[in-house]
């Protein structure tokens, strides 16, 4: 099967001035990452703050543009300056419920002038595309007529994925969609997702940094560490057999209610990730793994695995 | 879809819960609103709340005290001091409106132009404002309204009242550039601008329909207290000889004239003054509630 | 459970708005023994924050406590009454999500943590050789340099743990935990807790623990409090309370939780959203929601009741909530 949507070594490099002496250095935000989605599959994106999971979001729906590599929809090549029509194709739904509806415009209108802008529907149709884009996030129709701020944080990101719905996209790229709400919030968006996948055919990339609902979305995962895929591959292999140390440690450290009890234990890993700003020669994660060794400063390790699971470590036995 | 379905049925938007910032700022508003709205009121309806001309002397009846038939008096002329009292309003609110919305729409273009541009054209708007900035503005106001003189008035405008909107807008525009400029800037990276360009809207709708729509609230409240700021500047003008003529039925001048008789009459510049601070204070609470209001 | 005497007590605790006198925490009563941690779990808007914030009389302006009593053991004396300003510095420190905004900006990381010793006459020197030690207990790495860097120069992951030193520098008894790793990423959420894990068996520390994760909560707290709408609706030891929640509440809030472990399965949710504090609905609160009420669940509020050895639950319906067997 062929990929939708596939980044080819995109890479975004930021000029910035450091703080203190003021000399320019290169911020590498993503740095040299390659995947894959099908379509109608759903690609879960983990890593923490830095990793460069929300630029790559960003390049895929085309804000930021990449400093190298390509992304391709269908086998064709496309940048930031899209068509109309392919800007519709790849949608995002943002983290922060208050920022990312306008608080001036009621739902209707936001939904409506999408709509017509790219003349979806005739215009006798438009109440009725309305009304199914409610039905379709379960939300009540009369929403449609509630500014942002009568709403809870739950009902504006169903909103959120009503207004990238509207458009009809292929590709959905939910960028911490659900970080901001309370438990039982998140339950009800993680599960529409799930939904819109199952009954559209709608193509997923969900970015998060939290294991546990990756797990519960998506078929594949993709672990990033300081701007590269450290390791990739179907997500019920990944998380019972982790091959990357990182990764390990991240399915270690998070807390599950499965494996609970107090006590004192040593944490999962030690130390902080490195800035961005530094030049990396070797593995990302050398300064704390556990299992480095000298080999790993040498060069960036190389993927190993088959064609469905892969890992940039050198211990990674596949 | 069941289990999610029947939120959908039994989930009510939560009720907006009770604000009490912004409940004082609609209180605000409508007290400044009613002051003002009084100001409007008499300067529309002069000749039906007022006696004559604001220029009509009575040179038999100068300086007299408040009476049944000159409500506050009459100046040295003999000119009824309540009826000049009300048609100033005419002239100090057209031309401190006139001279804060000039500049407030020509300031507002430039700095969306600036927050939306090119860094070319942004650093270049930015420099300019920075010299209007470090210019003394106040003796750079009197010296280009003394050069452009008092004229003969321009379409329904009076005598001084053009230079001094030319010297407003001059000097002001800079202020709501700014403002906007910052303004547009942390809109424009907010979620739902990003989220319109991703839906292929064309550029002139994202920018009308969610950028600017979302910048302009605090330039709304700058400029009510910007036409206070004016009312009380035109009158110091005046007051010290620059701008509107002496002759002129405005309060700076009804102050600077009255001030030879303070001992006797001091009503001739309580009055105009009274007027000056109270108009302030209504564009003030008109501005300072929308505040409220917007912060809430 | 130690079963000594606990080092705070909190019994009856009602807040309210001062303007529309809306009660926003209803009648809390909590306890803690020293060495213990205490969990307290909800979404925003359960009354867990201002629960914990009002022991030190930390409330917003505008909103006040009506009613309780908080009674604290000093190092001394017994258990006593104490006003919320005689714990400040005395006894009890507390630790918050945001630990950029809690830290002076203006101050080295080395005088903030000294300022605590300072306030109680400690000299220059020996206040500065303790903010040494105590950087160096939290895992703060090359302590003698870290003191003079500033605030903005730490990661996310140091500041906590500057604030935790900051927390420590007063010798406190109790600390107060308001979602201290909510902002953190998941490797260093782990190295705090363990950090926090550690001070508590080492210190003897009481903590009180809140957290809108009952997946944190259930890793660190030996007791757990469910708040719900202001109310604390169910109350027991960790492992008993996960394994068989006896409040619907606490069982939604369970299944609704993405796990990492056993087969994954699609997410429970649960029906409508919290009530708005001021319109609670006549009976249980929980009720509009509940797939268990019946009738009697709406016409009164039920009183957390003990059910069983540290168990409470404010559930008329708790009987049918077998072990283990989803409704």
């Amino acid at each position: 099967m062929s990929a939708l949507i596939e980044l080819d070594d995109i890479e975004v490099h930021f000029d910035v001035k450091t703080r203190r002496s003021g000399t320019p250095a290169t911020l590498r935000a993503v740095d040299g990452v390659s995947l894959a989605v099908e379509r109608s599959q759903c690609l879960g994106v983990v890593g923490e703050s830095g990793c460069g999971k929300s630029t790559l979001a960003c390049v895929l729906v085309g804000l930021t543009a990449p400093t190298a590599g390509r992304v391709r929809y269908d086998g064709r090549e496309i940048g930031v300056d899209r068509s109309k029509d392919l800007r519709r194709r790849v949608q995002m739904v943002f983290q922060d419920p208050v920022a990312s509806l306008n608080p001036r415009r009621r739902v209707r209108s936001v939904l409506s002038e999408l709509i017509d802008c790219h003349d979806l529907v005739p215009e006798a149709g438009m109440t009725s595309a309305l009304n199914s884009l409610m039905d379709m996030v379960n939300l009540p129709r009369r929403v449609l007529d509630a500014r942002p701020r009568e709403l809870s944080g739950g009902q504006r990101q169903r909103v959120a994925i009503a207004r990238a719905l509207a458009v009809q996209p292929d590709i959905l790229v939910a960028d911490e969609a659900v970080s901001a709400l309370d438990v039982s919030a998140q339950a009800t968006v993680v599960n529409l997702l799930a939904d819109l996948r199952a009954e559209l055919g709608l193509t997923i990339v969900f970015i998060s940094h939290d294991l546990g609902i990756i797990r519960t979305l998506c078929d594949r995962v993709a672990v990033m560490y300081a701007g590269r895929v450290v390791e990739e591959g179907p997500a019920d292999t990944v998380f019972a057999s982790a091959q990357h140390p990182y990764t390990r440690a991240l399915l270690r450290a998070a807390p599950d209610l499965g494996r609970r009890g107090t006590g004192s234990r040593s944490p999962a890993l030690e130390g902080e990730p490195s800035g961005a700003l530094d030049v990396i020669t070797g593995c990302p994660f050398v300064s704390r793994c556990p299992e480095a060794e000298a080999i790993c400063s040498a060069a960036p390790p190389a993927y190993v695995g088959d064609g469905t699971h892969r890992t940039a470590c050198i211990h990674a036995a596949h | 879809m069941t289990d999610t379905a029947k939120i959908a049925a039994e989930e009510a938007p939560p009720a907006r819960k009770p604000r009490s910032r912004r409940r004082r700022g609609d209180g605000k508003v409508a007290v400044g609103m009613v002051i003002v709205g009084l100001f409007v009121l008499a300067a529309v309806f002069a000749p039906l709340i007022t006696s004559g001309h604001p220029a009509d002397q009575d040179l038999l009846n100068r300086l007299a005290p408040p009476s049944h038939a000159h409500l506050l008096g009459t100046d040295q002329l003999g000119r009824d001091e309540w009826t000049r009292l009300v048609y100033a309003i005419r002239v100090d609110l057209r031309v401190a409106l006139l001279g804060s919305l000039i500049p407030a729409i020509l300031g507002s273009l430039i700095g969306i132009a600036a927050g939306l541009g090119s860094s070319w054209l942004d650093t270049a708007i930015m420099r300019t404002s920075d010299i209007v900035v470090s210019l003394p503005l106040f003796i750079f106001f009197i010296a280009l309204v003394g050069l452009l003189g008092p004229g003969t008035g321009f379409l329904f405008l009076g005598p001084g009242e053009l230079p001094l909107i030319i010297g407003f807008t001059v000097i002001s525009w800079v202020v709501y550039a700014r403002l906007l400029r910052s303004e547009v800037r942390r809109v424009r990276s907010m979620d739902y601008v990003r989220a319109a360009r991703l839906g292929g809207l064309p550029r002139w709708r994202v920018i009308g329909w969610h950028i600017v729509p979302n910048s302009i609230g605090q330039t709304v409240v700058y400029l009510f207290v910007d036409v206070g700021l004016a009312v009380v500047a035109i009158s110091t003008l005046s007051f010290l000889g620059v701008g509107i003529p002496i002759e002129t039925p405005e309060w700076g001048a009804m102050i600077q004239s009255g001030r030879t008789v303070i001992q006797t009459n001091w009503w001739l510049i309580a009055a105009p003054g009274a007027a000056i601070a109270l108009i302030g204070m209504g564009l003030a609470l008109i501005g300072d509630g929308l505040d409220d209001r917007i912060k809430s | 459970m130690t079963g000594t005497e606990p080092v705070i007590e909190i019994a009856n605790l009602s807040i309210a708005a001062a303007q529309s006198g809306v009660t926003l925490v209803d009648d809390v009563s909590l306890h803690v023994d020293a060495g213990e941690c205490l969990g307290i779990v909800g979404e925003s808007g359960s009354g867990k924050s201002l629960t914990l914030r009002s022991i030190l009389g930390l409330l917003p302006p505008a909103l006040h406590r009506t009613q309780g009593t908080v009674r604290f053991q000093g190092e001394k004396e017994g258990l006593r009454p104490v006003e919320p300003r005689e714990l400040r510095g005395h006894g009890v420190s507390m630790i918050f999500q945001e630990p950029m905004s809690s830290l002076n900006p203006t101050m080295r990381i080395g005088d903030l943590v000294a300022a605590g010793p300072r306030a109680r006459g400690v000299s220059r020197r020996a206040a500065a050789d303790q903010a040494l030690r105590l950087l160096a207990e939290v895992g703060v790495p090359h302590p003698e340099q870290r003191a003079r860097a500033w605030p903005h120069q730490l990661s996310g992951g140091l500041r906590q743990r500057v604030m935790i030193a900051m927390a420590l520098s007063v010798e406190p008894r109790l600390l107060l935990c308001d979602e201290p790793t909510t902002a953190l990423d998941t490797t260093v959420q782990d190295q705090i807790l363990t950090l926090v894990e550690r001070l508590r068996i080492e210190r003897g520390l009481a903590l009180i623990f809140v957290s809108h994760d009952l997946s944190v909560i259930s890793r660190i707290a030996d007791r757990t409090a469910v708040m719900y709408a202001g109310r604390i609706i169910e109350h027991g030891p960790t492992g008993a309370l996960v394994d068989s929640p006896r409040h619907p509440y606490t069982r939604a809030l369970i299944e609704s939780m993405p796990q990492l472990h056993g087969p994954p399965v699609r997410l429970k949710t649960i029906n409508g959203s919290p009530p708005t504090a001021g319109r609670l609905p006549p009976g249980c609160r929980f009720a509009p929601r509940c797939p268990l009420a019946v009738d009697a669940c709406h016409q009164a509020d039920p009183p957390l009741l003990n059910i069983g050895p540290h168990r409470a639950t404010a559930c008329l319906r708790q009987a049918e909530m077998n072990v283990g067997e989803p409704v």
